[in-house]
């Protein structure tokens, strides 16, 4: 009685598996669009993918008529409350967070008709605790130039915004390998390299750079609270989700939820407006040098700045900010990059000058 | 038995039976990777020939071929990463049984393993693939399994795989 013949040509190869170890299976497959071609399968597998809990989702950028009307929308918006008086700004934010604009259109909360909308993807998922959002980006936006991933951002959204962490640049270039690694090329010594000390006035941020780095802060948690907006019917169904990641293609931007804040957002009443959730009175925590050296990684980052923001109540006296930066960004497919802007993170803290602003509600 | 196993310079040696009725000795520290085995083991029922009904002798040899190498006593961390990477190579069908014993046999790392590479090679792929790489063959009517496919239409969009590998 051999069971190495017991195989036959037609057997199905599912049907000795136990309903476990298929679950286990769909687990690691978490890709929601192959989910739901195994759904169709056989009835097995419609009633089992039900239960899958851990899904990872891609959604890809709409092109729906609606979505022009939206961006314009939400352009005029932009323009009227913050752009008007630096409208060069504007380029300079399409150019360095595209994704925040970009992804804007289509992702409407209200939206009840279209696919994008992860709650009815996700509608026969009933059991999900794991949860990963990517957005696709398309390739009409040219997301792919090196220079758009300077800006890397990771919030956390409870019913509001929790924190936000932001780490920037205007440019970053390699060091030439010299001895040591200490020198850096001619042309830019006249910039002032320094490297941890802060104390010479040429660290002092210029009123440009400072509205660049507004226009950062503004940008990346507009993106932020779109995402949790794209987040609200999901989370309101999945009683059970533990963890909740929005994520993009270009890893610019991580948006998290846990269990609990996922609970919060349940108990409290909606606070969004149009397609993003209403972002609080904030105070914002900034650290800047003009050219910030990381010999380990063998690179120079200029412009370097690190943002910390939280809403006015979430500061706390004890609380510096730190706490979050130590944390680091923590995105699922961690690159060497990503740790390059984690590595600008810890130098940046560890200045003692650093630029605080509140902003309003909005 | 508690006093066996606190010894450290013996070696103790346990006999699998495979369902084909093939006899494997393995030395007990390895084979106790296996949760299944272990509890026996503790009961005191290892004296004896400890026979796995639910495996045949081609999956007990993978299985024991992974205990061997994943074992505290041998191997660093490459070369157990390149065993697991040609570990995954083989057939669907070898994986699917060796899933079944690591499941039967309470072996996690194994199980977990396997899954993974199960679920790479249906990831991704078209329908019509999936069917044909595991046999599955359809109790749904046509009308129902195109009412599912309507639910979800963007699924079967895009780029797919047709490849059977």
């Amino acid at each position: 009685m051999s069971t190495i013949f017991v195989v036959e040509e037609n057997e199905d190869l599912f049907d000795s598996l136990p309903d476990a170890i298929v679950l286990t299976i769909f687990d690691k497959v978490q890709d929601c669009k192959s989910l739901c071609i195994f759904s169709s399968l056989c009835k097995r597998f419609h009633s089992l993918i039900t239960k899958t809990q851990n899904i990872s989702l891609t959604i890809p950028p709409q092109n729906h008529h609606k979505s022009n009307s939206n961006t314009n929308q939400l352009f005029r918006f932009f323009n009227r409350v913050f752009l008007k008086p630096f409208q060069f700004l504007l380029r300079q934010i399409t150019k360095w967070n595209p994704i925040c604009i970009q992804k804007n259109d289509g992702y409407n909360c209200n939206c009840t008709f279209s696919y994008t909308s992860p709650a009815e993807i996700l509608r026969n998922f009933s059991e999900i605790k794991q949860l990963e959002i990517r957005l696709a980006a398309g390739e009409n936006i040219g997301l792919k130039n090196s220079g758009d991933s300077l800006l890397k951002w990771k919030a956390e959204f409870g019913s509001q915004l929790k924190h936000c962490l932001i780490v920037g640049g205007t440019s970053i270039s390699r060091i030439h390998e010299n001895q040591g690694g200490e020198e850096t090329e001619t042309e830019t010594e006249n910039v002032g390299i320094i490297q941890r000390g802060d104390s010479v006035e040429s660290l002092r941020m210029t009123n440009d750079e400072l509205k660049l780095r507004i226009v950062w802060i503004i940008s990346c948690l507009i993106a932020a609270s779109t995402r949790h907006c794209l987040l609200e019917e999901t989370i309101k169904e999945k009683k059970m989700l533990e963890k909740v990641v929005i994520t993009d293609d270009i890893g610019q931007g991580i948006c998290s939820m846990n269990c609990e804040q996922a609970e919060e957002m349940r108990r409290n009443t909606r606070v969004f407006s149009s397609n993003r959730s209403k972002v609080p009175a904030l105070k914002v925590k900034m650290w800047y040098v003009p050219e910030l050296e990381l010999p380990a990684k063998g690179c120079v980052m200029k412009g370097a700045t690190l943002v910390v923001v939280k809403p006015v109540e979430e500061w706390s006296k004890a609380d510096d900010g730190r706490d979050l930066v130590a944390g680091g960004f923590g995105f699922a497919r961690e690159g060497k990059e990503e740790k390059v802007f984690d590595e600008v993170a810890k130098e940046l803290v560890k200045l003692k000058r650093s630029y605080s602003l509140e902003m309003n509600s909005f | 038995m508690a006093e066996a196993s606190s010894s450290i310079t013996e070696k103790f040696f346990l006999t699998l039976k495979s369902s084909d009725g093939d006899e494997f000795v393995l030395e007990e520290s390895i084979a106790i990777q296996s949760i299944t085995i272990k509890n026996m083991v503790e009961d005191g029922c290892s004296s004896s020939v400890i026979p796995l009904s639910k495996v045949d002798t081609e999956t007990l040899i993978k299985v024991i071929e992974y205990m061997k190498m994943h074992s505290s006593t041998s191997s660093n961390e490459e070369e157990i990463e390149n065993f697991d990477k040609k570990f995954v190579s083989n057939s669907i069908n070898t994986i699917l049984n060796i899933l079944e014993a690591a499941n039967f046999l309470d072996i996690n790392n194994l199980l977990e393993l396997c899954a993974e590479a199960v679920a790479n090679r249906i990831k991704n792929k078209t329908p019509e693939a999936v069917r044909k790489i595991f046999n599955i063959t359809s109790d749904f009517t046509p009308e129902e399994e195109a009412e599912i496919r309507n639910e979800t239409p963007w699924a079967f969009e895009g780029n797919l795989d047709h490849s059977l590998d």
